[in-house]
């Protein structure tokens, strides 16, 4: 069985709170990860404004084998920023529980629905290959986010992110719920996790066993908070337990691991 | 799944056994540790008798380690210990050695309480099961360690063989994971969800067992049994670990100082609103706290919030200037915009 890597490092992995990358050491370290040969690099989002674009434009241009993904809320200026930035890849994410439609959008299923429907088309009218992320979704009705993935795939998407973005669940919990979507999904699923109870690895392993293809890592695992799955561990584990192929190879992680943690290294102010 | 779990901490024995540490601080960190939490220590035979030479130790929460030899067993008792743990490295059950026979037997005979530790795969044909619960019923032995030593397993492995071995044997099953896969966490909750009420733990997880703050926090949040959180778990943790001249990484799992930083525009704005929005607990639960992080990926919100705490009032109009410049400056300098930083870049939009 092949598993497909998706690397967050440059996106989720660089929100690491105090965390910068230079210009050149995103270009660097995305060429690295092209060389292990992971399926798609998300490297940012051009939303954040002139000097992470041109950071953005610099990879997209790098004519590297893998995907080049940009991170996009479902906004309208945000996809068309990405689209500017020469990205023919696009993530769209929405959050899908009740706590972050009513407390952080304050808006309503149904409006998301239609919001996430519409970037799609959008984000499709300019040619572009799209996945859709759904956030908060360990803590959301499950019903919704098979709408949410429905939706995704009428409108033309190609996989949908699943999200542990607290990292509150426990890895025989994910096997079940893993094992009903999979079933259910009118989309691929993607799992990404946070490692806020050391769970972040071992969930992971946890979607692949019920099915999912597509996992979210960053390297050396950084991330928000706890951080998330680290691809060092995954890509290890999924070899040795089960032996699933990943396509990485891990004779160049050791140099990829050396670089994204010299580049994590902060200036001294 | 039982309501109630009892640690059985490896932290001091690795302690005695590689950090050197001697009778005070064994009793110190002995008793810090007993004060977060139902514990028993795990603690090798030798090391025991060299801190019990330098003073006196109250023993009764602690288990000796032992070889399979009657000697121990004697020295073990005179040590005043009740409970030994013996390790039995892939023995037919059915055809003990004679060395092994007479130990269980000295053991049983003095009234100590005996667990047997068994390594290897804990997968058994029905013939050894049957010669392991002859064994266990023989000797009385009072509980199996299930100790997964090579880190082979994954959680739903440990799971399902732990709830089979759990129907089958006549006594407690415990489990000792290791995180060679990095699953020692996931691998003890599945152990608790199957049953099992005795896993080993380690204070943040040195010698590579499952972290105990990692396991306590999954079973009282994820699994949502009544176990009590201290509240100062995360300084407690860090104060042991500095015995071992370990330093608590910023972003290690409930104890890290940075694992409440937050620093990119949507869970800033996501906090500031309602904090379980991008925290999966609150920072008091293990007494830490929240920090708001100015640079690269702030948001609006975020300089909003950060001015607001600072007493510093702008015109909502220059805030995305402000906003750009910050930006900039964290990308120029690599790192975050600090308070002073913030203040003098603020003086210059609004001059």
């Amino acid at each position: 069985m092949k598993i497909r890597i998706i690397d967050t490092t440059l996106r989720d992995g660089e929100q690491a709170a105090g965390l910068v990358f230079s210009q050149a050491e995103k270009l660097a370290i995305a060429r690295a990860l092209d060389q292990v040969g992971v399926f798609a690099i998300e490297a940012g989002t051009p939303a954040m404004g002139i000097e992470e674009q041109s950071a953005l434009q610099a990879i997209v241009e790098a004519g590297l084998s893998s995907r080049v993904i940009a991170w996009n809320r479902a906004v309208r200026q945000d996809i068309l920023t990405s689209v500017h930035c020469g990205f023919s890849f696009i993530h769209i994410s929405v959050p899908v529980s009740e706590l972050h439609l009513t407390y952080k959008l304050k808006t309503t299923r149904e409006a998301i629905l239609q919001q996430l429907a519409d970037s799609v088309a959008y984000a499709r009218s300019f040619g572009c290959t799209i996945s859709v992320g759904t956030e908060d979704t360990s803590r959301a009705d499950e019903a919704f986010f098979l709408q949410v993935a429905e939706t995704a795939a009428r409108t033309g998407a190609e996989y949908i992110r699943y999200s542990d973005t607290v990292g509150c669940l426990e890895p025989l919990q994910t096997y079940e719920i893993m094992q009903r979507l999979v079933k259910k999904s009118s989309l691929p699923l993607e799992i990404h996790v946070h490692n806020d109870f050391g769970l972040a690895t071992a969930n992971t392993l946890a979607a692949i066993q019920a099915g999912v293809l597509m996992a979210s890592v960053t390297v050396g695992g950084i991330g928000e908070r706890a951080g998330n799955a680290a691809m060092e561990q995954i890509v290890g584990v999924l070899k040795e337990l089960y032996g699933h192929e990943t396509g990485i190879d891990r004779t160049l992680l050791p140099d990829l691991t050396k670089l994204v943690s010299q580049a994590c290294q902060k200036n001294n102010q | 799944m039982k309501t109630d779990v009892i640690f059985i901490d490896q932290t001091l024995g690795y302690g005695l056994e590689n950090q050197g540490l001697g009778t005070s601080e064994f009793i110190y960190i002995k008793r810090k540790i007993a004060a977060m939490t139902q514990v028993m220590f795990d603690v090798s035979l030798q090391s025991l008798a060299t801190v019990l030479g330098c003073g006196a130790v109250d023993v009764k929460d602690i288990r000796a380690g032992i070889e399979p030899d009657a000697q121990q067993v004697v020295l073990a008792r005179q040590l005043g210990c009740s409970k030994v743990k013996v390790c039995l490295k892939d023995i037919a059950f059915s055809r003990l050695t004679a060395p092994v026979a007479e130990a269980l037997q000295q053991a049983r005979t003095r009234g100590l309480a005996v667990s047997l530790q068994l390594t290897g795969s804990c997968q058994y044909s029905s013939a050894k099961m049957l010669q392991l619960c002859w064994l266990i019923s023989k000797y009385e032995i009072s509980s199996v360690v299930f100790e997964d030593e090579h880190s082979d397993h994954d959680p739903l492995f440990t799971y399902g063989a732990l709830l089979n071995l759990q129907q089958q044997l006549p006594c407690p099953v415990e489990y000792c994971g290791k995180n060679g896969s990095g699953l020692a966490t996931a691998n003890a909750l599945g152990a608790i969800k199957s049953g099992v009420a005795y896993v080993a733990v380690s204070v943040g997880g040195v010698a590579g067992y499952p972290a105990f703050e990692e396991v306590l926090m999954g079973a009282r949040f994820l699994l949502k049994l009544p176990l009590a959180v201290p509240a100062n778990i995360a300084a407690c943790c860090e104060e042991i670990l500095s015995y071992f001249g370990h330093c608590v990484q910023p972003t290690k799992p409930i104890i890290g100082s940075d694992i409440f930083a937050h620093e990119s525009g949507i869970h800033v704005d996501g906090v500031n609103k309602k904090s379980d929005l991008y925290e999966p607990f609150t920072p008091e639960t293990v007494g830490l706290s929240r920090k708001i992080i100015i640079g690269k990926h702030s948001g609006k919100a975020a300089i909003e919030l950060k001015l607001k705490e600072m007493n510093i009032f702008i015109q909502p109009t220059v805030v995305l200037t402000v906003l750009e410049k910050v930006r900039s400056l964290a990308i120029r300098q690599k790192a975050p915009v600090s308070d002073l930083q913030l203040q003098k870049l603020v003086h210059e939009v609004a001059s």
